[in-house]
């Protein structure tokens, strides 16, 4: 017979707290809804650079990239970590969520935030893109937005740490080590705190210069510290996403890291040298001197790299050794052969392994050399490169683990499981063409955020940029179609499963 | 399984694969981080570090003056402009000025090839990018920043230069050139 | 584990190395490109 408040997970034997599975629907169907919106300002702003349609005019083109960068690297991505946080702690350790209302305190701050951030952007009141760089200014309800969802976020950061010291009071857990994914996400919660620290740290500032309170905010500094929001909370998703490897893996063919202490030493280097790594944004700013620029966005990015090519050994080979064990034992690749690619998120999360490690990490450490960013910097090359890194990596996978939130946490057999078999192949094929094509239109100079290279809106300086150029635009409007046809599937299946799936038990 | 708390001792020795691959791993990274400064001693493209504050008054007015004394002078006498933007032939070795603002690049420099030149890029305004096609070179032009670009072309021709970061709704329209003879 | 006991996993090595000469690859490219661009310091 159950505690009062659980119930015993039928596949996994943990126990769940029911408060908390309430907070991890209400996060993640929260999180898909602005995949949605999000995704619906991809598509435009796609069809918008491709310079065969270039639908929007500059205003609305601007406007959507706002909201699409917004919606999707902050509000999708963390509104899903946060139900990853409430799962890896209170599900995981079989544990009482801490404080329930303050979980819900949190919810109602980011999803206001959000929806204000929105509005204000989709008013036409803050056309200042994601980074939001001052001496542009934007409407004082556009940062205030920001804030209430960093502050609601560090609200639900700390309502895991919490949970976690309930469990080690309450020795829910053996031998007093967290399971390898519970302390991923640790790691990834730790990570979260200085970065929306600097979130906030940034914005209440820019509030007070937008109301008028302060009289100059110094570009310069706002880079410096805005970046340690902007590429930090990308760093949180590296995090969150590996720590989600570990679990489907887990989950999907009950996968042992073979080497726990390892993989624990490695989120531990994301910790201590990840976050200075945002640095590689300013690596062809004035001000900073190279000696800083090298420490910060070489060396100790080096050690966060190091990191990452021990999960890129340790998770493709806790999967074999399970598959071994399973009897695929010919050659040296019948394991990958016949593992379990008919279940998506098993596909879902070697895409994401492919993608952030071939396109991705390669990407990364090369554009983040001081010299060779020179010839990257703002152009296409980077977006292109952050999209393999957020959208082929932390997306796919996050698409991955929701086909395991539906049966486990909703309770609902996977609607259409034919569509969904197919989605992460679609989205993954869509990805990599776009990121590539981004990063190869980049090498010849086509710069990012820009709503006319073919024309210049005009100017009497426009110029031809060689042909070579349009043959990617191509292709990246293509992989944009296919990626949206895969987000278009995903929305679908999660939104068919809650209102038609079978109920499971 | 990594769902589940691991076994109680699971502090253990690495094996030889792993071991490599980590060794493997370390070299490489050591080698692609000391590369940076060995860079700045062997190489010839290095992102420069030089800069000075300067109110957007000032450059502008420093600028102009650049402007005034360097203007190429067409066989009429009069001062040569293409599209209203004056072209400009510093001296090879000296103090050159390229003024970002809302959107535009001023002046149109006319560089010689194989000739070093200080670059003084700054913005009146907003944040800009200063972005040289077809060579693909890339840096920030901030405004309260003279940023000190020690350049020498190494090719000679017509260059475009584009603005690749966002400004405000005329962004796309920022356009601006070079010569290099 | 002794030194001669081999790799539960040689398929995921094998991968790994590819992944590391496709890495270096891209990185000197990349260095070759940057050495096409004007002299800058």
């Amino acid at each position: 017979m159950a505690e009062q408040g659980f119930r015993t997970c039928s596949v996994t034997g943990l126990k769940v707290h029911l408060p908390a599975e309430r907070l991890i629907k209400a996060n993640a169907v929260t999180a898909i809804i602005f995949i949605a919106i999000g995704g619906a300002a991809a598509l435009l702003a796609a069809l918008t650079r491709w310079p065969a349609v270039h639908l929007l005019g500059p205003e609305w083109f601007y406007r959507v990239l706002t909201a699409h960068g917004f919606d999707m690297l902050i509000v999708w991505i963390i509104f899903f970590e946060i139900a990853a946080l409430y799962l890896g702690s209170a599900v995981l350790l079989s544990v009482r969520i801490a404080a329930p209302l303050v979980g819900w305190v949190a919810y109602i701050l980011m999803l206001g935030g959000a929806v204000l951030v929105n509005i204000m952007v989709l008013a036409g009141k803050s056309d200042v893109l994601f980074t939001s760089y001052p001496p542009l200014m934007a409407h004082p309800l556009f940062y205030l937005g920001v804030i209430l969802f960093a502050v609601g976020a560090l609200i639900g950061v700390a309502l895991f740490f919490a949970t976690l010291y309930k469990a080690r009071k309450e020795k829910t857990y053996t031998h007093q080590s967290f399971p390898l994914v519970t302390f991923g996400l640790f790691a990834a919660a730790c990570i979260a705190v200085t970065t929306l620290l600097h979130g906030a740290g940034i914005y209440i500032p820019t509030l007070l210069w937008s109301l008028g309170i302060i009289h100059d905010i110094d570009p310069s500094a706002y880079r410096l510290v805005w970046w340690g929001l902007g590429h930090s909370s990308q760093q949180i998703n590296v995090t969150a996403m590996i720590s989600v490897w570990y679990l489907i893996g887990a989950l999907s063919v009950g996968m042992k890291p073979i080497n726990e202490k390892l993989c624990r030493t490695a989120f531990v280097l994301y910790i201590l040298f990840i976050d200075v790594a945002s640095e590689h944004h300013l690596l062809v700013d004035p001000v900073f001197g190279n000696a800083h620029k090298i420490w910060n966005t070489g060396y100790v990015m080096h050690l966060a790299v190091l990191a990452s090519m021990i999960h890129a050994l340790a998770v493709p080979a806790g999967i074999e050794v399970a598959l071994r064990k399973q009897g695929y034992t010919k050659g040296l690749f019948e394991w990958f052969k016949m593992a379990p690619w008919g279940n998506p998120a098993f596909s879902a999360t070697v895409w994401s392994i492919f993608i952030f490690g071939f396109l991705a990490g390669i990407t990364g450490v090369v554009f983040g050399n001081e010299q060779i960013n020179m010839t990257a910097h703002n152009t296409w090359r980077i977006t292109g490169h952050f999209h393999a890194t957020v959208v082929g990596g932390t997306t796919i996978a996050f698409m991955g683990v929701t086909y395991y939130i539906l049966p486990l946490i909703f309770r609902r057999q996977i609607w259409a499981l034919s569509l969904a078999r197919i989605q992460p192949w679609l989205y993954g094929i869509g990805i990599t063409m776009l990121s590539a094509s981004m990063m190869l239109a980049g090498a010849y100079g086509i710069p990012r955020r820009h709503w006319d290279i073919a024309n210049f809106g005009g100017s009497p300086f426009a110029f031809a940029w060689d042909p070579t150029v349009y043959i990617w635009l191509g292709v990246f409007g293509i992989a944009a179609l296919l990626a949206v046809a895969g987000g278009i599937i995903y929305v679908a299946v999660s939104a068919g499963t809650l209102l038609w799936g079978k109920k499971v038990e | 399984m990594s769902i589940y708390p691991p076994d109680k001792v699971w502090w253990k020795p690495i094996d030889r694969e792993e071991k490599i691959w980590l060794v493997i791993a370390l070299i490489w990274l050591s080698f692609t981080f000391f590369l940076m400064p060995v860079l700045h001693v062997y190489g010839r493209q290095n992102p420069p570090a030089l800069s000075y504050r300067v109110t957007p008054e000032r450059f502008e007015a420093l600028s102009n003056e650049f402007i005034e004394k360097y203007r190429v002078l067409g066989s009429d006498g009069q001062p040569v402009a293409i599209n209203g933007v004056p072209v400009v032939h510093p001296q090879p070795g000296g103090d050159a000025y390229i003024v970002a603002r809302a959107w535009s690049w001023q002046p149109i420099l006319e560089l010689e090839k194989g000739k070093p030149y200080r670059i003084h890029l700054s913005s009146l305004d907003f944040q800009h990018g200063f972005s040289i096609y077809p060579l693909n070179m890339n840096f920030m032009a901030i405004p309260g920043e003279d940023y000190i670009l020690r350049i020498t072309p190494t090719s000679s021709g017509e260059f475009s230069i584009l603005c690749n970061e966002y400004c405000g709704i005329g962004h796309h329209t920022m356009v601006g050139k070079l010569i290099v003879r | 584990m002794s030194g001669k006991e081999s790799f539960p996993a040689p398929g995921t090595f094998v991968l790994a190395l590819i992944f590391l000469v496709v890495f270096i690859a891209v990185y000197f490219l990349n260095l070759k490109y940057l050495g096409s661009v004007w002299e800058v310091r």
